[in-house]
């Protein structure tokens, strides 16, 4: 996890202080996969890797059941951190859409979060997400593009759905 | 689906089953059959009825793998556990063939078995005995990774990355998150050519002070 600190005025800027585990975390993954991918084995026993998520989220640690896609999120977290091509931060201002068209945000977005996190993470599974946000009272406008790592989406289902019910005279 | 050899072992005749007769299209009640996998065990017999799609004469389905010859490789059942297995001599007259563990380690245990053409105790290769490289032998692992091994299972000639992730202890939220990335291709593809040990941050850089 980057621990960022960027308080900083106008004309200056402070570099980020990124905390790295010293990419054991890539490394245990990476291994994992070339056990996995080698040929060599019908199954392998990823404790190395767990151990290293559990290092990184202490929830990770003990042997309760837990939620696969927090335990995804971590893991791209950790992955982009480990794997960073940026390896000091610069100060990044917030994109305001001040009325400019979205793909022109959109692009601000994205060139100011690459400035951050570059990596092959980013590469495969960063997007940014639109929002739009209207004032019900003064119609201010604003369009934010947030990134993310994974989406969440629902599965698409019949909007009816039949159901037999027995009615008593 | 596969198919299975198996044989009728019972035969229920229609008249004779008391309540809920299944019904032929034409309306007309039907035998039922027990059915018993061979090479399985009873438990596992089930009932048919005579015209269920699902019986067919033997070796329409599949070849007829009982027709054997000399290195023909099977399997044998031996003290209740499976084993991959060599023909190493067939006597048509005496209706028997004769077995040697494929695994050389497993010849102390096994020895060399005879059995009758129709034993109900061999079975088609890949049947009972996961899938292995007939070519190395050595460090093939029968049954590997069993619920409390904490190892990893090496048998040699897996297709790459279809491999188990052993249970650590309700890790199943993470086994199947990983099978998931570990099969994407762009990420697992940069790993196994280890870009990722090119693109490491190991050093800790600490920011600069404010201007």
């Amino acid at each position: 996890m980057s621990v960022d600190q960027f308080e900083t005025p106008a004309d200056s800027f402070m570099f980020a202080v990124v905390a790295h585990f010293q990419g054991h975390l890539a490394e245990a993954y990476g291994q994992l996969i070339k056990d996995m991918w080698s040929g060599e084995f019908s199954a392998v026993s990823p404790t190395e890797f767990k151990h290293q998520i559990g290092k990184k989220a202490p929830q990770f640690q003990g042997y309760q059941q837990q939620d696969s896609q927090e335990l995804m999120s971590f893991l791209m977290d950790g992955l982009n951190e480990d794997l960073n091509r940026v390896l000091r931060k610069p100060f990044v201002e917030a994109v305001e859409s001040d009325g400019r068209p979205d793909d022109v945000v959109a692009a601000l977005s994205w060139e100011g979060y690459k400035k951050r996190n570059d990596s092959v993470i980013v590469d495969n599974f960063a997007g940014l997400l639109r929002s739009h946000v209207k004032c019900n009272v003064c119609d201010r406008e604003s369009t934010t593009f947030d990134p993310f790592m994974s989406l969440s989406v629902p599965i698409p289902t019949k909007d009816t759905k039949p159901f037999v019910v027995s009615c008593l005279p | 689906m596969k198919w299975y050899d198996s044989r009728v072992e019972e035969v229920y005749p229609a008249y004779s089953q008391s309540s809920s007769l299944p019904v032929t299209s034409r309306g007309t009640p039907e035998d039922k059959l027990r059915v018993h996998f061979m090479g399985w065990g009873s438990q596992f017999d089930l009932v048919y009825v005579r015209s269920s799609p699902r019986l067919q004469p033997l070796f329409t389905q599949r070849k007829n793998w009982r027709d054997f010859r000399v290195n023909d490789k099977i399997e044998l059942k031996y003290n209740a556990r499976w084993y991959a297995v060599n023909v190493e001599e067939v006597d048509r007259t005496a209706h028997r063939i004769r077995l040697k563990p494929v695994d050389a380690t497993y010849k102390a245990i096994i020895g060399e078995q005879w059995r009758d053409f129709w034993a109900d105790d061999i079975a088609d290769h890949k049947t009972h005995v996961k899938s292995y490289d007939y070519d190395s032998f050595s460090n093939y692992n029968y049954g590997g990774g069993s619920y409390y091994s904490r190892g990893n299972t090496r048998v040699g000639g897996v297709p790459k990355g279809v491999c188990g992730l052993n249970n650590l202890g309700n890790t199943c939220f993470m086994a199947s998150m990983l099978q998931c990335l570990s099969n994407t291709e762009p990420l697992t593809r940069y790993l196994l050519a280890d870009t990722h040990l090119r693109e490491l941050n190991k050093d800790n850089p600490l920011g600069c002070g404010v201007r």
